[in-house]
């Protein structure tokens, strides 16, 4: 049998005394397409990082990569450069960074191609426009000289695979390249990176935390967990079989739906949110003395109600106008046109003092758990933080007893009050935002993307939270998510915004299992759905 | 593009008009007559009311506001008589000098700290990277007044090689001239350049951990080459904004150092203009400084759109 393509033996890499990578076994044969799945921190990331030899000067690595025949970790640099991008092409997850803002996207292709292959740079461009064509980009709409800016997220992604392809590598590591983008961008992105492994007999490692996407494209699958790799095998085996305890965890925490008693409850007979007729149109911006680029519409003509003790989700792709509704609703935006009215009151007349009691009775909660604090204050300022909205001003005691309430109630101890934010992890984080919205006793609480930065054991842990909320505390919720499995874990409606409207809204399980809309029916596909793919590709062997 | 440029042009604009009314109305508050002043305690309540006639301070002071700005547009920027000369002459006897200086030292500022930042910041970490922080934090210590004073010490008196002070005038040759200049340029230009060569630094460090840094060097491009075609027009941006604030720092630097060298330039002129409240040379003088640390804002504007094409699209 022929040698694979790549193969790393006992890998194992050190930071000064701390081992980060225990022992790495990792096999990818020609033309394979191998998963490797893991929560963060378990050295996925790094594992790739490693066979490209692009780690930070800090590491130390033991143990063997091999590739094509060659040897990498004795491998000069000067080698390394000539086998970087011309057989191994990589991609990674972050596409709004991962391009140079001040070159053209042609430079940036042509320059990897120029680079190894001494072509000319007519010849060099020539080839990139074909690039650009092959990865959906056709050069008649996206010529040479776009800049960066001038592209969306999956739009970037599709340059970076470009690149990453140009000189058709034999292997292709692409490190979570649909994690920043929406369900229906990461299913366009997953079959164009399909496409290309199979055109170009390219072998691929696809990196991700996300059971579902690898299922449904991996031969092989690897599970790592803090360095070390737990399972590795035949996708369908390994998800179907699920006899690694890890494995079965990670598989049941991706689908897990909350123990949640309110889901039948009627709704009552007035609605907390009422939002009629909104509207949110933005300024073209100008493109010259006189002329301007034509109005953009974000939110366009919205009505909706919320009742109380609902949760209601609201689902889109990026860019369909969720964010700035969820703004409009917080009163940190104004609206165009429409009304909004909160808890009887009409708040978008209200000035800031006015809104004050409409601002306690309803929080947020935001997406980043590591942005979303500022690090030099401790959980207990932070948390205490919305309580100047109330009425009557409280004692240092009382408010430490809130804080402890509210910390209680999301699952932590009440000493956490005396922390920073760094010493919690990313799910703890999340628990101390949600105790922050929670501290006033809100009636509403918008989460814009709750659980879509955290792995999935924790999400679903959060998720468990929130239901628990919601029926222990009657709190309503309004949930502004691209992924369909949170809204249907944790939603008694739904609403589907496409294109600044909702075009689509009632009870979640029905518009999820019967969309009616082309927006809803493409979102309700592109969502990764693991025991599906399993049974599909069972099905297929 | 066109659209960008414009409307930096009118910010300039907006900005020199609210720069003349400020300086205006605050010499109108500086306590002290200059009539008075000129003509001493001794002199008649009639010759003073003459020479404030003269010097135009009897009309009222929208009209003198006015006078003076209609005087500029015209190159008139009135008469100075404690100098007995009219501004304009003077201005242009010491921009010959001043500017010259300020030029110099800009240009020495940048041509050392850019490769030093860049040198360093490629070699992070080395003892070349620490001896030339080092270095570069004492620049900025040490007041360039004093340092000026070492290099007459070292270069004027124990070598000889360029004059301790003093002008020789630009007729006596370009040389001479420049030789003259060498010294205040160098003193003027080192501390500057120690700040910038540590933002340049810096800043290239910042823009090394970016992603697209990482994308390009996963194409197989060296990182030396990485860091010359990618990270240094990105990390150029942070380096033209001090560049842009420290012209000002060196027109203040100017005014001290033209004394230590004995400098007939603009610095030395607004010191003594001021000294003798001589009002009509210490405004214009002043409305000069602030045009050219105005108008290098606005190269520094232009700068940035070449280096960041998202800037040249909005407004």
């Amino acid at each position: 049998m022929a040698s694979p393509l790549l193969k790393i033996k006992d890998l194992s890499l050190k930071v000064a005394e701390t081992k980060i990578l225990h022992d790495i076994d990792l096999q990818v044969e020609r033309k394979q397409i191998v998963g490797i799945v893991g929560e963060s921190g378990s050295g996925k990331s790094l594992t790739a990082l490693s066979v490209m030899q692009l780690l930070p000067k800090v590491c130390k690595l033991g143990g063997l990569i091999e590739f094509d025949g060659k040897d990498l970790l004795n491998m000069s640099e000067k080698s390394m450069c000539s086998l970087r991008g011309n057989e191994i092409g990589m991609v990674f997850q972050e596409p709004m960074t991962a391009l140079n803002p001040v070159k053209t996207i042609g430079e940036q292709i042509s320059e990897g191609i120029r680079w190894h292959t001494n072509v000319s740079r007519a010849e060099a461009e020539e080839r990139a426009r074909h690039m650009l064509d092959r990865v959906g980009l056709p050069s008649s709409k996206y010529p040479l000289d776009r800049y960066p800016h001038e592209l969306s997220g999956g739009q970037r992604q599709r340059v970076v695979i470009a690149i990453a392809t140009a000189l058709n590598p034999k292997l292709l590591i692409a490190d979570e390249p649909t994690t920043a983008l929406d369900v229906v961008l990461q299913a366009q992105i997953l079959d164009l990176l399909k496409e290309l492994v199979a055109d170009n007999d390219m072998a691929l490692i696809l990196i991700s935390h996300d059971l579902g996407v690898v299922a449904d494209v991996a031969d092989d699958i690897t599970v790592m967990r803090k360095g070390v790799v737990e399972e590795t095998g035949p996708t369908v085996q390994v998800l179907k079989e699920q006899k690694h305890p890890y494995t079965a965890q990670l598989a049941k925490a991706s689908v897990h739906i909350p123990a949640w008693q309110n889901r039948a409850q009627k709704p009552a007979a007035e609605p907390l949110l009422q939002i009629n007729e909104l509207n949110k149109t933005y300024n073209g911006r100008r493109t010259g003395f006189v002329s301007r680029a034509p109005d953009f519409t974000a939110v366009n003509n919205v009505s909706f109600s919320i009742a109380n003790g609902r949760s209601v989700g609201l689902v889109g792709r990026s860019g369909c106008g969720k964010s700035t509704l969820a703004r409009m609703i917080l009163g940190l935006s104004k609206p165009t046109n429409g009304a909004i009215q909160f808890d009887g009151k009409v708040t978008t007349d209200l000035d800031d003092n006015a809104m004050r009691a409409s601002r306690r009775h309803m929080q947020v909660v935001f997406q980043d758990p590591y942005g979303s604090f500022n690090p030099r204050k401790t959980v207990e300022w932070l948390v205490a933080e919305p309580l100047f909205l109330e009425d009557e001003n409280l004692t240092r005691n009382q408010k430490r007893e809130r804080i402890a309430g509210a910390l209680t109630e999301v699952g932590l101890q009440a000493d956490a009050m005396k922390k920073y934010p760094h010493e919690f992890s990313g799910g703890q984080r999340q628990r101390i935002a949600i105790a922050r919205a929670l501290i006033t006793r809100p009636k509403l609480i918008v989460a814009d993307e709750p659980v879509s930065a955290l792995d999935v054991s924790i999400r679903a842990q959060v998720l468990d939270l929130l239901a628990k909320l919601n029926d222990d505390l009657g709190i309503a919720f309004l949930f502004i998510t691209h992924d369909l499995s949170v809204a249907r874990a944790i939603t008694h409606e739904v609403m589907v915004m496409d294109e600044g409207k909702i075009v689509e809204q009632g009870r979640t399980a029905d518009i999820l299992d019967n969309p009616q809309t082309q927006a809803a029916q493409m979102l309700v596909d592109a969502t990764p759905d693991l025991q599906q793919a399993i049974e599909r590709r069972s099905a297929n062997n | 593009m066109a659209y960008y440029i414009v409307r930096r042009l009118l910010i300039v604009l907006l900005t020199l008009w609210v720069a003349s009314v400020i300086i205006f109305a605050m010499l109108q508050v500086i306590p002290g007559d200059p009539a008075q002043l000129m003509l001493g305690i001794n002199a008649t309540d009639d010759s003073i009311a003459a020479l404030r006639s003269q010097l135009g301070l009897d009309v009222p002071l929208l009209q003198r506001y006015l006078n003076w700005m209609s005087g500029m547009m015209v190159g008139d920027f009135g008469y100075s008589y404690t100098y007995g000369a009219a501004v304009g002459s003077l201005i242009a006897e010491r921009v010959v000098v001043s500017l010259p200086l300020a030029l110099i030292a800009l240009t020495l500022s940048t041509v050392i700290a850019i490769p030093v930042g860049i040198f360093t910041a490629s070699r992070r970490g080395t003892a070349t990277d620490t001896t030339a922080m080092a270095i570069t934090q004492v620049g900025i210590a040490i007041p360039n007044f004093w340092f000026a004073i070492l290099l007459v010490y070292i270069f004027a008196i124990s070598f000889r090689l360029v004059p301790a002070g003093g002008f020789p005038g630009w007729d006596t040759g370009l040389w001479p001239a420049l030789k003259s200049l060498l010294l205040p340029a160098i003193a003027l230009a080192l501390p500057q350049a120690a700040i910038l060569s540590r933002v340049t630094r810096s800043a290239l460090l910042d823009t090394m951990a970016e992603d697209y840094i990482r994308t390009a060097r996963a194409k197989g491009l060296t990182a030396q080459h990485v860091l010359w075609h990618h990270a240094l027009r990105n990390a150029l941006i942070p380096v033209l904004t001090i560049l842009g604030l420290q012209f000002a720092f060196l027109l203040a630097g100017t005014i001290i150092i033209e004394n230590v060298f004995y400098l007939p330039g603009l610095g030395r002129l607004v010191f003594q203009s001021i000294q003798r409240l001589d009002l009509m040379v210490v405004q214009s003088v002043v409305v000069l400084l602030v045009a050219s640390v105005i108008l290098i804002n606005f190269l520094v504007d232009l700068a940035y759109a070449w280096a960041d094409p998202r800037l040249r699209r909005e407004g």
